[in-house]
């Protein structure tokens, strides 16, 4: 029983994480119809920042992470990807995919690719001890801290007039334009949310491993990739669940693969994700048009 | 107010309109007709700067509009009824009519608001709906606020017939009756050729990209005329 | 004479185009140095690869993130089946034995990898035809990790991590050369088919194709299973050509920069594919040999390991800017005259 508990409390706390990073691609997605393979680079911003500030005090070094990922994702659509508004899936694509190779390339040249080490403060993972369970205050902070962005996002989207203007432009870019909502400033302020989550999740990312490598956003960014695409193109709520999802499948296959097949977990894990694409091609969650309301 | 220049217009190399010179004064309802794929929705994706023409000028309140962005234009006083309404079906009715109101204050935006649904009662009691859940006629109804709520000085409507019931057309055009005497100044595209060549002041007819016919309601309203320049008998 | 040129010659002047310029890359390449003669022969094997890509998501639109898998699949194969005895008792002590005393020469084990290529898409085949976009995209992405992941596990046929060693170096300019025009034609061939033009139908707008009876599911099917052989053909060279290698090979770098050559040199068309393939090619060996420092003169770069590949991204970021559909814009080469009367009849 207390393993299952365990297991359980895995599974909230990586589909919490998954789900932040599905968010911050399903974001621009809706928005632009890019799938921006650089949000890994984002988190790898945010972790080199972390790793640059180390010995500051935590808030400040937290905050700056954030503030850095923020202004390094509102740079990136207006240096990298204004230029190609409006150009095919592929195009688009194949540029996400070159800037996200050039910023890890970039990377590797100024720090090299040795992994650089640092820690955050204690508390971040200390040991907890609930009845008959340990886990770590890990895994709360990340459950909390996905339950306070999904529900602040929702709020943002709900309640402001800029996130009236957002949902409106992801249902249909053209005429929002013809109601005068400024393009630029809907496309900026995703990329800025997108940043946000980028950091969020640097810094989860980090309080597990402790290393900053140029590499480190690969990994993070086919999730959210996979992700969004089994929860339904373009609904964040779909990439909440399919993040969600992906992490709560990872923790059970995990815990169910015997020994000897224990290596072969990521083929299990893909070979789940086809499955799915399969009997619902359209995503977990079927969406008539992008954003849905709350 | 909005003047057109041998506007050429195309999609790759195929010309969707070629030549183009159409005219708008302050105050004037002027309508476009023509057949299908005649180009009359490739010229108002022009005008308000959504495409970018071949070769040709558009001025809007004398100054060309070329390279300019739709919001911009939005915002000096031009306004679109998109074909098929095109309402934010996942945005609330009132959602739909804030948001061309954004920049306002929150009273002037309450106000103007107001005037609307009072235009549209049906409307004021489905504020809290998904848009998407309106008929056909509401949907046009939400489509012809939100634009009116970007104050325009210049409407453009593509098709606002199209697909409604002849009832519903006539609540439509009863409406752009109502808009003509507040001032507005209309550019009217449309399939129902007699409606729109009654409606208006004056009328081109567009087919395959040319204008072949133009005139005013009393030169036009010989039918015979109409069915031959729509036939391409001109 | 007059109607050789016009049957034959200008029809096909894409094709005919195509070969002249493999041909010159070809013969370029063998005049210069070794190391230049090796990076000839992988330019070559590269249009292998990518041309495999094209002919898939060319001709249907959807683009694949895993068609590498094929090459893994191609390669590997290459190993079982052309490593002597000897050498492959002491790698892959635990294959069966008739797998053991295989040792083919090359042009039959391409054969057989190219096969090999076409059985696993033809166990693919059912599913992938189904999805359409990005579905398909990651599906294939989805392939490519299980490929990856076998291949590191399965130590009796891959030895798993391990490097592969020992295969057969028998790639060169002249083999590469060969095949690169075999495929390019059975592309050209393809898509000028009633099957190829079908594909392209489902590729433009699908809603019209199913109205005129194509099968979207089958006409994707074709063209997976024929990219399948180009490309298993494709690991083929590769594996003769570095002699060794690891799965990572088969992973994400290359699956970046076959489909960044693809687009960079046009989706839509076959020219697109050759052209990109080799543009990129070389790009990357340019931007290596700096990388590599170089002195000229009072002017002297001590290279720092990832400046190619951010050179390398940078430039297909700038070509993207300002040509959009790629350098061939979605079309093969025209013959010139036909070039001419066009523009002629444009003036008009």
């Amino acid at each position: 029983m207390t393993d299952f508990l365990q297991h359980v409390v895995d599974a909230l706390s990586l589909g919490s994480l998954y789900a932040v990073l599905a968010i911050g691609i399903a974001l621009i997605f809706g928005i632009m119809n890019l799938i921006n393979f650089a949000y890994g680079e984002l988190i790898m911003i945010g972790a080199y920042t972390l790793f640059l500030l180390d010995g500051t005090p935590w808030p400040f070094q937290l905050a700056a992470c954030l503030l850095v990922t923020i202004i390094a994702a509102v740079l990136m659509e207006r240096l990298a990807f204004r230029p190609f508004r409006g150009a095919s899936a592929p195009v688009l694509l194949v540029t996400s995919f070159a800037l996200s190779f050039a910023l890890q390339s970039l990377a590797t040249v100024i720090f090299t690719s040795r992994a650089k080490g640092f820690s955050l403060p204690s508390w971040f993972d200390d040991p907890i001890t609930i009845g008959s369970i340990d886990f770590s205050s890990l895994n709360l902070i990340t459950f909390l801290v996905m339950v306070v962005l999904v529900g602040g996002l929702a709020a943002f989207l709900q309640r402001s007039m800029l996130g009236i203007q957002m949902r409106a432009a992801a249902e249909n870019f053209r005429t929002a334009q013809l109601v005068g909502v400024r393009s630029n400033v809907v496309i900026a302020t995703a990329f800025a949310l997108s940043g946000l989550f980028a950091g969020v999740a640097a810094i989860l990312i980090v309080a597990q491993g402790g290393t900053a490598t140029p590499s480190m956003g690969s990994g993070p960014v086919l999730i959210a990739f996979v992700a969004t695409i089994i929860g339904g193109l373009g609904s964040l709520y779909g990439a909440a669940y399919g993040g969600f999802f992906l992490g709560v499948l990872t923790v059970i296959l995990q815990v169910v693969l015997p020994d000897a097949l224990a290596p072969y977990r990521d083929a299990f894990l893909y070979a789940g994700v086809v499955l799915i694409l399969l009997l619902r091609p359209q995503g977990l969650i079927v969406v008539k048009s992008r954003f849905e309301r709350v | 107010m909005l003047e057109i220049e041998k506007l050429t217009l195309a999609y790759g190399k195929a010309p969707a309109v070629s030549d183009l010179d159409l005219t708008v004064g302050e105050g004037e309802a002027v309508s476009l007709i023509g057949p299908n794929g005649a180009g009359k929705t490739t010229t108002l994706t022009a005008i308000t700067g959504l495409i970018k023409p071949a070769s040709g000028t558009i001025r809007f309140k004398g100054a060309p509009t070329g390279g300019r962005k739709p919001e911009s234009l939005v915002r000096d006083g031009m306004a679109l009824v998109p074909e098929g309404r095109q309402i934010f079906s996942t945005l609330t009715v009132g959602e739909n009519l804030r948001l061309p109101a954004a920049d306002l204050s929150r009273a002037d935006a309450e106000s103007a608001i107001q005037r609307e649904l009072e235009r549209f009662p049906a409307l004021a009691s489905r504020l809290g709906d998904p848009a998407g859940g309106l008929s056909g006629g509401q949907q046009q109804m939400l489509a012809i606020s939100r634009a009116l709520l970007c104050r325009p000085q210049l409407l453009l409507l593509d098709e606002p017939s199209l697909g409604l019931a002849p009832k519903i057309v006539d609540d439509v055009f009863e409406a752009l009756e109502g808009l003509r005497t507040e001032g507005v100044t209309i550019l009217l595209v449309e399939q129902n050729a007699i409606r729109a060549s009654q409606f208006a002041d004056r009328t081109y007819v567009l087919n395959a990209g040319r204008v072949v016919l133009s005139g005013t309601r009393e030169e036009l309203a010989d039918a015979e005329l109409l069915t031959d320049s729509y036939l391409g008998a001109l | 004479m007059r109607r050789l040129v016009d049957r034959l010659l200008i029809p096909h002047w894409g094709l005919i185009s195509l070969v002249l310029l493999l041909v010159a890359v070809a013969v370029v390449g063998s005049s210069g140095s070794a190391v230049t003669q090796r990076k000839t022969i992988e330019v070559l094997v590269n249009v292998v690869l990518v041309v495999g890509l094209y002919v898939y998501a060319g001709n249907t639109g959807v683009l694949s993130f895993g068609h590498m898998s094929f090459m893994a699949i191609g390669a590997y194969t290459a190993a079982i089946v052309t490593i002597p005895e000897i050498q492959k008792n002491v790698l892959l002590p635990d294959l069966p034995s008739f797998l053991s005393s295989l040792a083919l020469d090359p042009l039959p084990a391409a054969i057989v990898c190219g096969l090999a290529g076409v059985v696993f898409a033809v166990i693919l085949v059912a599913p992938i035809s189904r999805l359409g976009g990005l579905s398909a995209g990651l599906a294939m992405f989805a392939v490519l990790v299980i490929v990856y992941q076998v291949a590191i596990n399965w130590d009796a046929v891959t030895r798993g991590s391990q490097t592969m060693l020992g295969v057969p170096m028998n790639t060169t300019i002249f083999s590469a050369v060969a095949w690169s025009i075999v495929v390019v034609a059975i592309a050209w061939f393809y898509q000028r088919s009633a099957a190829g033009l079908r594909a392209r139908a489902t590729r433009e707008d699908e809603f019209v194709a199913r109205s005129l009876g194509i099968s979207i599911p089958k006409e994707r099917a074709i063209a997976f299973v024929l990219s399948g052989f180009v490309i298993g053909i494709g690991g083929f060279l590769y594996a003769q050509f570095q002699g060794a290698f690891t799965p990572s090979a088969f992973f994400i770098h290359i699956t970046f920069i076959t489909i960044a050559m693809l687009i960079v040199g046009g989706q839509k068309s076959l020219a697109g594919a050759v052209v990109g393939a080799i543009v990129i090619s070389v790009l990357g060996f340019l931007f290596g040999d700096i990388e590599d420092g170089f002195n000229a003169g009072p002017v002297s770069f001590a290279g720092r390991d990832g400046l190619s590949d951010t050179a390398l991204a940078i430039c297909i970021l700038l070509v993207l800017v300002y040509r959009r559909d790629g350098i061939m814009r979605g079309r093969e080469f025209e013959w010139p005259g036909r070039l001419l009367s066009r523009f002629k009849a444009k003036g008009n």
